[in-house]
């Protein structure tokens, strides 16, 4: 096992050397850079990065998992109740359970990591893709309600089959109106058995990744390092790499035609309910902002995080302009109507567009300045697609 | 124990790398480049237009998303692609409707004396036939060796690939760099240029502003790289910008691979075409060389560098990154046969191109190479070339 083991390490520790040996090109033909290449050397300043990281565990990630966690399994039931008795008392009331299971997952999808970043199980089983992958995948939706022969698991083809934004169009999609919706349900039963399915799916999935935190938590906040793979690197990057791509490049870049290729209004979140995508995209500024100061996931009191590293190195500013670029974006995102998709259609994304430049700013600071004030290299490549 | 044996030699290489291109640099600074204006007046007025190649730059960007639509069919696309319609929106910064351009990629597609007068249509017309009769019918059908369908990586990228796991939009787009933007600005518009020119260079026509022949052909070469600049004078800042072929890689080379090739290349546009004006036409041939050789090394880095992250992709794991990096190298690879190499012949020639793809595309293709195959081609190409990264 060992003569195994070994030279595989090995071979993994001498790809890195290689990388860390083109970074050191790069560094040092640049000028001016540091020698310090980021892997194998402390941090270089005196934070200690396990408070921050226990505060963030116990106070943000373990509480909101938890929150989710109840929130999807109230979804599950109403799930379970208007599937064996569709009318629209049972219907409006799985709305509300799934409005309130999809706000709650905003303040979770930040911890999942990259792929190249993965953080903890949530990394490993694609648990955001899994869970908040849209636009969701109307036709393999049918083919699987169609069959009952699926596997929600394992297929990433199925991922945008699952999740919120699935259910979404289960509940939202399958009709002009809530009678249509509700009659779906009652001429074609495997709806219903799909619906339940995706909620209890959604429900494991929350399950195992809470309990990850709860098992794994504090040895993952005793973590001092700072290496690509010490815990305060892979959670800051998960941070980042969530806001410049699951808030900023999701929620308002891809719908609203950032990126060559026009608008695209049914990308939105949320997109067959419609009215549903600004209140998530505010949770989510709520939740960034809230993860950013170290503030409890229940309560207000604020403890050791970004703002504080920020703050102890003397980095005031920098942690200042990011609080203001937030509240600023939080005051665009209110400014907006509550249905992004024909906001979109109406002034060709505009509005959004200018809401993403707002949003934007912070990305420069949190990725370039903050980056390097704190010495954490970024892990995964440019989410801006090619 | 091999690998670990290569890959110390790599460590070993990289370092040794790492020294030799420090010391370069530190004993022959490099001058930063400045750059020029591409700015040709007479009596006030500028001489300088490319709308055609702007059109067609354009045109290029949703021919691409067409060939990943499954709303398209074979008529959509070619009629985009030789009949020039069926075009969203007007021409940049004017009210023309890009369809009333009269502007055709398909005719301008591997259409110079030295492309190969094959590969119209038995590269790109077959991909558009290809996309619709075999990838469009599997659109949800998950994707296999020898099925085409649809892949999601764990890193969150869906591909839909043909049964030998290319991205035909891919191997498309990035083919046009070389047959479209390399082939008409290094063999087509500059080498015309050349030499000996037969274009009149004297006489100053008023319906094209105020241009000579000479010029204008020089410009229309400019556009198939500059062409949608928002501003064609000072084009750096976002010459890129909404562009899916040359440009947008000559960006990329810049930012990796040979920092400031994009305003050195302008640079050489400036000048040459101010060697035009001043019928120094040997300023005027050094500069075009300058500037086929530059871009020629563009698709040589892409080329290689694709391969590598195909190589890398597929040892992470993400398959549908593997297929996507793999079929932009393909599409790069093909490119190499429009190329200006030093020697004044293509880097690669198209029977050389073909014997490189076809190895790509062996037993069931993509899903088939392996990393060290990959990144073996990729090595042959830069030695073969001698442009390292």
């Amino acid at each position: 096992m060992l003569i195994i083991a070994y030279p595989f390490f090995n071979l993994i520790f001498m790809k890195k050397l290689i990388y860390l040996s083109f970074i050191c090109l790069i560094v040092s033909c640049s000028g001016g850079g540091s020698s310090d290449n980021g892997e194998y050397t402390p941090s270089g300043d005196d934070v200690d990065r396990r408070l921050i990281l226990e505060n963030i565990v116990n106070n943000i990630i373990i509480p909101s998992h938890t929150g989710l966690f109840t929130s999807v399994d109230q979804l599950g039931q109403a799930a379970t109740i208007f599937s064996s008795n569709q009318n629209q008392t049972n219907l409006d009331e799985l709305r509300l359970k799934y409005f309130d299971a999809y706000k709650s997952w905003q303040y979770v999808e930040m911890f999942c990591g990259s792929f190249d970043a993965p953080l903890g199980y949530a990394g490993e089983m694609l648990y955001q893709q899994k869970s908040n992958g849209y636009p969701t995948n109307t036709t393999r939706i049918n083919d699987n309600v169609n069959s009952l022969d699926y596997d929600l698991e394992n297929n990433n083809n199925n991922n945008p089959a699952q999740g919120f934004p699935a259910i979404d169009f289960l509940i939202y999609g399958l009709g002009d109106s809530d009678l249509d919706i509700i009659e779906a349900f009652v001429n074609e039963e495997n709806y219903g058995v799909y619906l339940v399915d995706l909620t209890q799916h959604l429900r494991d999935n929350t399950q195992q990744v809470l309990n990850y935190w709860i098992e794994n938590g504090p040895q993952f906040a005793s973590d001092a390092g700072n290496s690509a793979t010490s815990s305060f690197n892979i959670l800051f990057n998960s941070f980042v790499y969530y806001y410049e791509k699951g808030f900023r490049a999701n929620k308002f870049g891809i719908p609203a035609g950032r990126w060559p290729g026009g608008i695209n209004p049914e990308k939105v979140e949320a997109y067959y309910s419609q009215i549903n995508s600004k209140d998530l995209a505010l949770e989510a500024m709520t939740a960034i902002k809230g993860f950013f100061v170290g503030k409890e996931f229940e309560g207000s009191l604020e403890g050791p995080s970004f703002k504080t590293y920020l703050e102890e190195i003397n980095e005031d500013d920098l942690s200042s302009e990011i609080i203001s670029i937030f509240e600023t974006a939080t005051n665009s995102i209110n400014s907006l109507p509550d249905n992004f998709s024909t906001c979109i259609s109406s002034d060709n994304g505009i509005s959004m567009l200018e809401v993403y430049n707002d949003i934007q700013l912070a990305v420069v600071k949190l990725k370039t300045e903050m980056a390097s004030k704190i010495n954490v290299s970024i892990e995964y490549t440019d989410a801006d697609g090619d | 124990m091999k690998n670990l044996y290569n890959m110390s030699w790599m460590f070993i290489a990289a370092i040794a790398l790492t020294f030799t291109s420090c010391s370069k640099s530190s004993s022959d600074p490099a001058e930063p480049c400045s750059p020029g204006s591409y700015e040709f007046l007479v009596d006030e007025s500028s001489t300088v237009f490319y709308d055609g190649q702007t059109a067609r730059l354009q045109m290029a960007g949703q021919i691409m998303d067409a060939m990943n639509s499954n709303t398209s069919t074979v008529e959509m696309i070619t009629d985009m692609f030789d009949n020039g319609t069926g075009f969203d929106g007007n021409l940049m910064g004017t009210s023309t409707p890009l369809d009333e351009t009269g502007k055709k990629v398909g005719s301008k597609t591997a259409a110079t004396a030295t492309a190969d007068a094959t590969v119209k249509s038995t590269y790109f017309d077959a991909m558009i036939s290809e996309f619709v009769n075999d990838v469009i019918p599997s659109w949800d059908v998950d994707a296999a060796a020898g099925v085409a369908g649809v892949y999601t990586g764990d890193g969150g990228r869906t591909v839909r690939v043909n049964a030998k796991g290319m991205e035909l939009n891919q191997c498309f787009g990035k083919g046009l760099i070389g047959a479209l933007c390399v082939d008409q600005i290094a063999n087509g518009y500059l080498a015309n240029c050349y030499g000996n020119s037969s274009y009149d260079n004297e006489t100053r026509n008023p319906d094209k502003s105020n241009s000579t022949e000479m010029e204008h052909k020089f410009d229309e070469g400019f556009g198939y790289l500059f062409g949608l600049a928002s501003n064609g004078v000072n084009p750096l800042s976002d010459y890129n910008s909404g562009d899916v072929l040359l440009a947008k890689y000559t960006d990329k080379v810049d930012g990796a691979q040979e920092e400031e090739i994009a305003c050195n290349i302008l640079n050489a546009f400036v000048d040459g075409r101010q060697a035009i004006v001043d019928l120094d036409y040997e300023n005027r041939d050094s500069n075009i060389d300058i500037i086929r050789n530059a871009i020629s090394r563009v698709v040589v880095y892409k080329s290689v560098s694709y391969l590598r992250d195909a190589a890398t992709d597929k040892e992470s794991g993400d398959m549908a990154d593997y297929f996507h990096s793999l079929s932009e190298g393909h599409g790069f690879i093909f490119s190499l046969q429009f190329t200006y190499g030093p020697n004044g012949s293509p880097y690669f020639t198209n029977s050389q191109v073909d014997g490189m793809l076809d190895e790509l595309m062996a037993g069931n293709g993509y899903w088939d190479r392996t990393p060290e195959e990959l990144r073996q081609m990729a090595n042959d190409i830069e030695a073969s070339t001698g442009v390292t990264q």
